[in-house]
């Protein structure tokens, strides 16, 4: 016993020494930065660069560290609020920001921003909702993603159709949807080929009822406004799309599937055997995509019901209020607004380049390398400056508080525990109960709600005489989009 | 006798080996018992206060509670981790079964090992001559059945031993590869729990289809008196638990909600009415006959309390409560059966059906249990039965069943008091691991539990206060149950 216990101490020693030689920053002749982000494969390449960047320009040596295992939301939270976070906390915009910020882990970037150029204007204008919040920026993109469909054109080839069109509505989408999976199932067996995948539903749900002119909230996003019938629309069309027409996979199909392995998991490697005409994902599925052998690629929009849009995101860095070394962070983010970086993006393909000048040049709408790609790219560039929306955020309710009560009524609607209307309806009842909980909660947002509710009376008032409105009364990001395409703004 | 001075000095040599421990158990355990406390009566929430925050904290007294028990999906989930429990009596016996199995004496007659040899190798010769000619068509039945050979031969070969050690491998083995093993095991399409069930439900078919017409009703109305006759039985049990004075009379209406509630829900959901309303009149009439008779035999109820059975009590009918609801909930599948027999049956597509999905991890839960420190525990209270008492039985010509039921099982019941206890902890609080590995939850909130939902207040929307008083309830209801448990079945385990 006294044998066990020596050795056991002994190891315990040699393993706490191992560990302070290899990771103690103190060891370190220069300063480390952390940072915690998703296990992407090129975040090894982008810290390299980085490394280089920063002796091109004769700037102090830092050394990066990535932590790529602790990138869960839950994860970053405990970390930041117990003072152990990374000096660089990847965000994904529409979330993250607003509920870190208030916790109070992000530090304001305005000033660094502006004086090292990462403010907002070198990014895209749809992205910066995602960065800036109450009018502090809090981060900057390190890529932008919009999300379409990628479409496997030999798949398609292999049942004698053609490519669907760029752009197409809800009818067309279905019709030729219909036609796919009759060709590519057999009678009488398991189907197994899809028309597309059903991604986390809220994005097809959101840019389907954006489509037909709702979004989940008002426009001064303090009411969420879902019990519609263009929201029961939308649910009864995807309904139909799974478990009718089959053109998605249901739950129960998606688990028949032997899982694959590699950068987005299983699905690309489906999209590839051909088990999905059509799968959701941004620009950044190339670094999967090009693994391949040469794929037949193109790009088409969601359908619509009389409004195209698309969602664009964006994986943010922001800086942690606890860093020891905020300065050094902030010469991170201004290396993402760098042209090294950035065409470091538009050859990799991790999405796009955080400035929009970028997603311009020839190396990126015609990449020497893949010949294969030549047009794609444009697509993506294009949507981000036009059809592509941020999500509608409230400041009254979380986000992912949000996405599970919606996965949840959905689900509940799908499993035909609720009908379509009193899924939107308890949606609705929810989400609006957790705005008043948080108003009740949190008094200091009381003053900012109750100023917005006085906006949303009189956007609804001039709404119901046919009148526009000023674009300032308007919060929502949507709704901003849609009325300017209505022509309900005043000029 | 040791002076007072060499006792103090003991006493701070003990005290001094205490100490980590009790300063381990203070920092990690005590004090965030009570901080947890504290925070059930606050408005603490991660954007207000933390390191970076120091907005003043409000208590709202019992605010967090009237929310909580204000919230229909509190009740919800409350009732998903009730339901989950039901398969602890299912793991209970599985644990005894199984260490009852491995208390016998394995080194066979010649003849047997033999035939288990043969056996192994049988499989494993098979299952290698296929895979070199190609012809396995899944993967994990190769393993599988690889696997048992491999079992049988070395069972054989290493005795007891291996056995014990393979049946306890479930609890050593990391929790959250053994879900992902469950997962592809539960894969809808090439999973072998359906490979094998699509085999069964093809013959089923075929079967189902050849049956008379009204043979699926006549399977109903079956399996209908079978779940009435448990309840025949369970009454009678209770009434005479209560007339030997082993339960009192309000232990006897805790029980007896336990026995009525099956046919209570089962008449909401079964589709063939008549049967319901059988079985609701069936059930009024057992009521009365038995109030009957406990009014006739009120007299003759013993005059002094002999002891307290309402733990046993509470098993029993726990356990006919949860066979009762699996024999209407085939009663139902009987009646739809022969329309559902005109396509093909398919089996389930477990994780991914609202209603499978609980089943699906009790299931995997009840692998888990059987061989977890439930069979240790059962095997070592096996060893401590006196071997005295099965050779007076076997000179009053007892037989195996007599030996477990009248010697076995009440010289277990203190383990097997133990082993509830713990597992209704641990029922209470359970579900978290598996739930947010296999299923986050879903199917549309079907596999969400209490820490589940503890989790998802506490770090989703940083509403700390709120999720501190949700685990309280829970530490409340765990402790009620405990404290239940304690105060009757104790009695029962000494009597």
């Amino acid at each position: 016993m006294k044998l066990i216990i020596t050795v056991s101490a002994i190891s315990v020693i040699i393993a706490f020494l191992i560990t302070e030689w290899f990771l103690h920053e103190g060891l370190e002749d220069k300063p480390v930065l952390y940072w915690v982000t998703d296990p992407n494969p090129v975040r090894e390449e982008q810290v390299d660069l980085f490394h280089k960047w920063l002796k091109k320009n004769n700037l102090p040596e830092i050394e990066m560290r990535l932590d790529t295992a602790q990138g869960n939301g839950q994860k970053r939270l405990i970390h930041g609020v117990s003072g152990v976070a990374s000096d660089i906390i990847s965000v994904g915009g529409s979330s993250d920001v607003p509920f870190f910020k208030q916790i109070g882990l992000l530090r304001n970037l305005d000033q660094a921003a502006a004086s090292m150029g990462f403010d907002p204007s070198r990014t895209y204008p749809a992205v910066r909702p995602l960065i800036v919040n109450d009018e502090v920026q809090y981060a900057f993109p390190f890529s932008a993603s919009n999300y379409y469909y990628w479409v496997n054109k030999k798949t398609f080839a292999r049942y004698g159709l053609d490519p669907p069109p760029e752009r197409w509505d809800f009818d067309t989408f279905e019709k030729l949807g219909k036609k796919f999976v009759e060709a590519a199932n057999p009678p009488g067996k398991r189907r197994e080929v899809f028309f597309a995948n059903l991604t986390s539903y809220m994005r097809e749900n959101t840019i389907f009822r954006r489509s037909l002119g709702l979004s989940i909230f008002n426009e001064t996003l303090t009411t969420c406004i879902l019990d519609d019938r263009r929201n029961v629309e939308v649910y009864n069309k995807i309904y139909k799309w799974i478990y009718v027409d089959h053109l998605f996979p249901s739950a129960a199909d998606e688990a028949s599937f032997t899982s694959g392995h590699g950068y987005g998991g299983f699905l690309f490697q489906l999209f590839n055997q051909g088990n999905y005409g059509m799968v959701i994902a941004g620009r950044w599925a190339l670094i999967q995509f090009r693994e391949f052998e040469s794929m037949s690629l193109d790009t088409v929009e969601f359908p619509h019901g009389g409004f195209p849009n698309g969602i664009i995101t964006s994986r943010c860095a922001s800086i942690y209020a606890g860093s020891k070394h905020p300065q050094l962070a902030e010469l991170f983010l201004s290396y993402l607004a760098s042209e090294d970086y950035n065409m470091q993006i538009v050859d990799c393909a991790d999405g796009l380049p955080s400035n929009p000048r970028y997603i311009q040049t020839d190396a990126f709408l015609r990449p020497p390398k893949y010949p294969n790609e030549w047009g794609i790219h444009e697509k993506f560039s294009k949507r981000a400056l036009s059809i592509s929306i941020a999500r509608s955020v409230s400041p009254f309710v979380f986000v992912p508080t949000v996405q599970r009560l919606e996965k949840l009524m959905f689900e509940g609607f799908l499993n035909d525990f609720y009908t379509a209307e009193e899924a939107s309806r308890l949606l609705e009842e929810k989400i609006n109960a957790r705005i008043q909980l948080n108003l009740k909660s949190h008094p200091e947002l009381r003053a900012e709600y109750e100023r917005r509710m006085v906006i949303q009376k009189k956007i609804d008032e001039r709404r119901a005489r046919d009148l526009p409105v000023p674009i300032s009364w308007i919060d929502n990001t949507f709704h901003r989009r849609y009325y300017e395409a209505q022509g309900w703004l005043e000029q | 006798m040791a002076s007072a001075t060499t006792q103090k000095h003991r006493l701070a040599v003990g005290l001094g080996f205490l100490t980590p421990n009790i300063l381990g158990f203070l920092v990690f355990v005590f004090f965030p018992l009570i901080f947890s406390f504290v925070l059930a009566f606050s408005n603490w929430d991660l954007r207000l206060h933390n390191m970076f925050r120091d907005e003043p904290i409000q208590f709202v007294g019992l605010e967090n509670f009237i929310r909580l028990f204000k919230d229909r999906d509190f009740w919800r989930y409350l009732g998903n981790t009730l339901f989950f429990m039901m398969a602890i009596p299912f793991s209970i016996i599985g644990s005894l079964i199984a260490a009852i199995l491995l208390n016998q004496n394995m080194d066979g007659s010649s003849s047997r090992n033999f035939n288990l040899l043969l056996i192994g190798a049988v499989f494993i010769a098979s299952i290698s001559f296929l895979t070199i000619c190609g012809l396995t068509g899944v993967s994990l039945t190769t393993v599988l059945t690889g696997i048992a050979g491999l079992i049988l031969i070395g069972g054989v070969l290493g005795g007891t031993t291996v056995y014990r050690t393979l049946f306890y491998a479930p609890h050593f083995a990391a929790g959250v590869a053994t879900f992902i093993l469950w997962k592809k095991l539960y894969n809808p399409n090439a999973g072998p729990i359906n490979q094998f069930l699509e085999h069964i439900l093809d013959r089923l078919t075929l079967i189902v289809r050849a049956l008379p017409q009204g043979s699926g009703t006549a399977g109903t109305v079956l399996l209908a008196l079978l779940s009435w006759v448990l309840l025949f039985i369970g009454l009678r049990y209770l009434r005479q638990l209560w007339l030997e004075k082993e339960i009192n009379t309000p232990g006897a209406f805790v029980v007896l909600f336990f026995v009525l509630l099956p046919v209570a829900v089962t008449y909401s959901w079964l589709e063939y009415r008549p049967v319901a309303i059988a079985l609701i009149v069936g059930t009024v009439g057992l009521l009365i006959a038995n109030g009957y008779m406990v009014l006739k035999q009120w007299r003759e109820r013993d005059q002094y309390q002999h002891g307290n059975a309402i733990g046993s009590a509470l098993m029993v009918s726990i356990g006919l409560m949860t066979l009762q609801f699996c024999l209407l909930g085939l009663a139902q599948v009987s009646y739809y059966l022969p329309s559902m027999a005109e396509d093909i049956l398919n089996p389930p597509v477990w994780l991914a059906d609202y209603y499978w999905a609980k089943p699906s991890l009790m299931i995997m839960g009840l692998w888990a249990a059987i061989g977890s420190n439930n069979m240790i525990l059962y095997l070592a209270g096996l060893k401590n039965v006196p071997v005295e008492l099965y050779e007076a039985a076997d000179i009053d010509g007892a037989g195996k069943f007599q030996k477990f039921w009248h010697i076995t099982w009440p010289q277990l019941t203190p383990v097997t008091f133990f082993i509830v206890i713990i597992s209704v902890i641990g029922g209470l609080q359970g579900g978290f691991e598996m739930a947010r590995t296999m299923t986050q939850g879903g199917p549309a909130g079907a596999t969400t539990t209490l820490s589940y939902i503890i989790y998802n207040e506490g770090f989703e929307s940083g509403g700390l206060g709120y999720a501190s008083a949700i685990a309280w309830i829970l530490f409340l209801l765990i402790f009620l149950v405990t404290i239940f448990n304690w105060k009757f079945a104790s009695r029962y385990v000494n009597d």
